[in-house]
């Protein structure tokens, strides 16, 4: 376990340390910001739909 | 998981194929597979992300920006093969009139959209510090943009034909018209010489990556199906309830 957080720990500093950290990052956090919004956005409609559906049985 | 335990997940005890011709039979076993799916994807990302950005030593001639495959090519992957899958859900639509066909190329469409809009800012930022600019105007780069402006049109053209008789029909040539595009991204950097390096895993060679950074490749390839499937099970039930609200504007 320690092996292996000291593992993670240096690969963590490899990347935030390397010239091209900044890419790297904002590219992973690109994708999980866009994977998260799709998921939102198809959330959301369930969600829309769900009370559209609730009123026209209402009515 | 044991037997019994699948089988519990299965609204109806005898197992027929034919049933997923039903849009609700097919939404009622996307909504039972959910969680198992939803655990799949996040502990494939956790495993993928590790291994793949913490784990794997640097590449010899990238060094760790080489890291950036393991968001780029699973979305790039995936933006074909979503493609595809619209492409052939559309021609069965046409052929045999089936609506969870049309229901299907739908719900793909709005993740494809996400994974190849990834897939080009990816690799934009990976082309920055290798190839000295975020953009070029090369045959892999531009036929990955023509499928991004496909998608839009496909998602647009089905959002304004809404409650319209043609909505599926229309969007179904589009998709097919637009299939052109799929083998020019997937072959462009054989046909031509680009800027884009040569395909890292293929069917028939042996793939051109280490062993150790082939597995996070693998796995994250693995996780964004997972989550491509996440959203196909709950946008199936939106469509489901759509189609239960509105079900005389279906063509």
């Amino acid at each position: 376990m320690n092996t292996l957080m000291e593992k993670l720990n240096q690969g963590f500093y490899a990347v935030s340390n390397s010239s091209h950290a900044l890419f790297i990052w904002t590219a992973l956090a690109f994708t999980l910001i866009a994977l998260l919004f799709n998921l939102g956005v198809v959330l959301f409609k369930e969600k829309a739909m769900i009370k559209k559906m609730a009123q026209s049985t209402k009515v | 998981m044991n037997t019994q335990a699948i089988k519990s997940l299965l609204p109806h005890k005898r197992f027929k194929l034919n049933q997923f011709l039903s849009l609700k039979t097919l939404a009622q076993y996307a909504e039972n597979l959910k969680p198992l799916l939803i655990f799949l994807t996040l502990l494939l990302f956790l495993f993928g992300v590790i291994q793949g950005f913490f784990l794997t030593p640097p590449d010899h001639q990238q060094g760790e920006g080489f890291k950036i495959i393991y968001v780029h090519v699973p979305s790039a992957f995936w933006s074909l093969a979503i493609y595809c899958f619209i492409f052939v859900n559309s021609v069965i639509f046409l052929i045999w009139r089936i609506k969870v066909a049309d229901s299907l190329a739908a719900c793909s469409a709005s993740v494809g959209t996400t994974f190849t809009l990834i897939a080009l800012v990816t690799g934009s930022l990976w082309g920055k510090p290798m190839w000295g600019t975020w953009w070029v105007w090369d045959a892999r780069l531009t036929s990955e943009l023509i499928l991004l402006f496909l998608y839009l049109g496909y998602m647009g053209l089905r959002s304004a034909t809404v409650g319209k008789k043609n909505q599926s029909k229309l969007a179904a040539i589009l998709a097919i018209l637009g299939m052109v595009d799929v083998p020019i991204v997937h072959f462009s950097v054989q046909w031509w010489h680009t800027l884009h390096q040569g395909a890292t895993l293929s069917r028939f060679a042996k793939p051109l990556i280490a062993t150790e950074m082939l597995i996070p490749l693998l796995v994250m390839i693995i996780a964004f199906g997972a989550f491509y499937l996440v959203i196909l099970s709950y946008s199936l039930r939106t469509e489901m309830l759509r189609r239960e609200i509105q079900p005389r504007t279906h063509s």
